[in-house]
């Protein structure tokens, strides 16, 4: 059973976009389009594999290879401009999470806002609330707005939020570069549990040997291209 | 992992997965809502109190403007009580307006970093607006006692004219937040027509002497209606006009068109701020 399906996708995007439209381009709107087709490059080309549920698949790619575009899809933030894909389930990004906080929201308003975000019930959240708490180590400052926090807080909360709140496929990108060892030893134990629980799991490092160990299946893009798709084994053989 | 169902994502949405957006984003308004009314008056001194100052000043100014000033004189109903019933439908129309055409551009980050039905944004605007509706209404019970005046018994018309409003508001503000985002000019536009807007809407004084031209120009202004089947529901003997129902019939292609338009922008949005 898969839990993504991407189906030929292509992403296209422009120099030029609509925010750069002004009077003095309306006039000029020829030279505009010349222009315009010009500035069109695809950031993602014909790409198509599958990720079978409760696998952890490790994206990887130089810088630019549209593996941020590829996530920005899955995660339904952009639209792709031709192909398909088919999801199963609800997806959140770990750390992004913590882009809707609010830095003059206590952690604990943060935490059901977020909820809401993913499409949570109250009362879905408040069941999970006990276990984000506790892994963020934060204590009585939860009742504290976030701007109070330490960037150390900030991240393990986030990290908690993102952690607990339901969702049946989760994207890690870059995660572990944050927080101290320590902080990083449990994340990777909690990602492991994760997928003991059979959640599907999108990891992007640039640590080899954390996707090595962690990952079933590497998605390894190229300049927007598809190089490889398939089992860690086999990807280890090929570079 | 009980439930999973399967979302597509095709290059662009359908208006069924358009609509089941809507139907997903009540929740999500509320909480919205919630932390925008938390946000909007924490560390202020006077907290939110400020809920019935806005109105307050609103009010005094134009009694101040109109009677004083001007000397419009209004027939058969008291000036305050006439004033502050309009306000009702201007208050809520110019505080949910003002906002909206930087509603979405200012939740960029939030917009380009994480997937949430983005129409949430313009109903949650909406929920605060109501919120502030509350005070407003509260200066039209007190004028009502004020001025010793009966209700209409036109009051159980009195809902239904407020969700017209409602709607209209709504469709304002859905076409508004669209257009900014592809034509900036409106953050700037907006502020002048609200500018404006105030003293073109008989929000301060009556338009029953007008001729029928002029009549007719000022009804294509929905707001005119709105305040006029407003009045017509509270003021005992207040007549009704019947250019109001083009004022009804505008504000429901509003909000259409303007669900529509949000569909349309909302499928390359993040790419767009």
């Amino acid at each position: 059973m898969n839990a993504i399906e991407v189906d030929k996708v292509s992403k296209k995007y422009y120099k030029y976009d609509s925010s750069e439209k002004n009077l003095r381009h309306l006039f000029k709107q020829r030279k505009v389009m010349e222009n315009f087709e010009d500035g069109a490059f695809w950031a993602l080309e014909n790409v198509s594999f599958n990720i079978e549920v409760g696998t952890t698949v490790g994206l990887v790619g130089r810088n630019g290879s549209g593996k941020s575009t590829l996530l920005k899809i899955i995660s339904r933030i952009t639209n792709p401009t031709k192909g398909q894909l088919r999801i199963w389930g609800r997806v959140a990004s770990l750390l992004e999470v913590g882009t809707g906080f609010h830095p003059d929201l206590s952690g604990k308003e943060n935490i059901f806002f977020n909820g809401s975000l993913l499409g949570m019930t109250k009362l879905e959240i408040q069941s999970k609330y006990d276990q984000i708490l506790e892994f963020s180590e934060i204590g009585d400052f939860i009742h504290m707005p976030v701007k109070k926090y330490s960037s150390g807080m900030y991240t393990r909360l986030a990290f908690a939020v993102g952690a607990f709140l339901e969702s049946e496929i989760l994207i890690i990108d870059e995660v572990l570069e944050v927080g101290d060892s320590t902080f990083q030893q449990k994340c990777l134990s909690h990602i492991k549990h994760l997928k003991d629980q059979g959640r599907t799991i999108i990891l992007v490092s640039h640590n080899q040997t954390l996707i090595d160990t962690v990952c079933d299946s590497i998605v390894y893009l190229h300049k927007g291209k598809l190089l490889y798709a398939g089992p860690t084994r086999d990807y280890l053989n090929i570079i | 992992m009980s439930k999973t169902y399967v979302t597509f994502i095709n290059p662009q949405k359908n208006i069924y997965e358009n609509l089941r957006d809507v139907k997903l984003s009540a929740g999500l308004s509320v909480a919205l809502a919630k932390r925008d009314i938390t946000i909007r008056y924490v560390e202020t001194i006077l907290g939110k109190i400020w809920v019935i100052i806005n109105p307050l000043i609103n009010l005094c100014i134009l009694v101040f403007v109109f009677k004083n000033i001007v000397n419009a004189e209004i027939q058969n109903y008291n000036y305050l009580l006439f004033v502050s019933i309009g306000l009702v439908v201007w208050n809520y129309f110019s505080s949910v307006v003002a906002d909206v055409s930087n509603l979405i551009i200012n939740s960029r980050f939030l917009i380009q970093k994480i997937y949430f039905p983005r129409i949430a944004l313009v109903f949650s605007r909406m929920l605060v607006g109501s919120f502030e509706l509350a005070s407003s209404l509260g200066f039209v019970v007190i004028a009502f006692l004020y001025a010793h005046a009966e209700v209409s018994p036109n009051f159980l018309f009195f809902l239904p004219a407020l969700l017209i409003s409602l709607i209209f508001v709504l469709g304002s503000s859905l076409w508004i937040a669209s257009i900014s985002i592809i034509y900036r000019d409106f953050v700037h536009i907006v502020p002048v027509l609200l500018r404006v807007g105030i003293f073109l809407s008989p929000i301060g004084y009556e338009i029953n002497h007008l001729d029928k031209f002029t009549m007719n120009l000022y009804f294509l202004n929905p707001i005119t209606g709105l305040v006029e089947f407003l009045r017509w529901t509270l003021l005992k003997g207040y007549e009704f006009n019947p250019l109001i129902l083009i004022s009804i019939v505008l504000s429901l292609l509003l909000f259409g068109t303007g669900l529509l338009i949000f569909f349309k922008v909302d499928n390359r949005l993040a790419d767009r701020l």
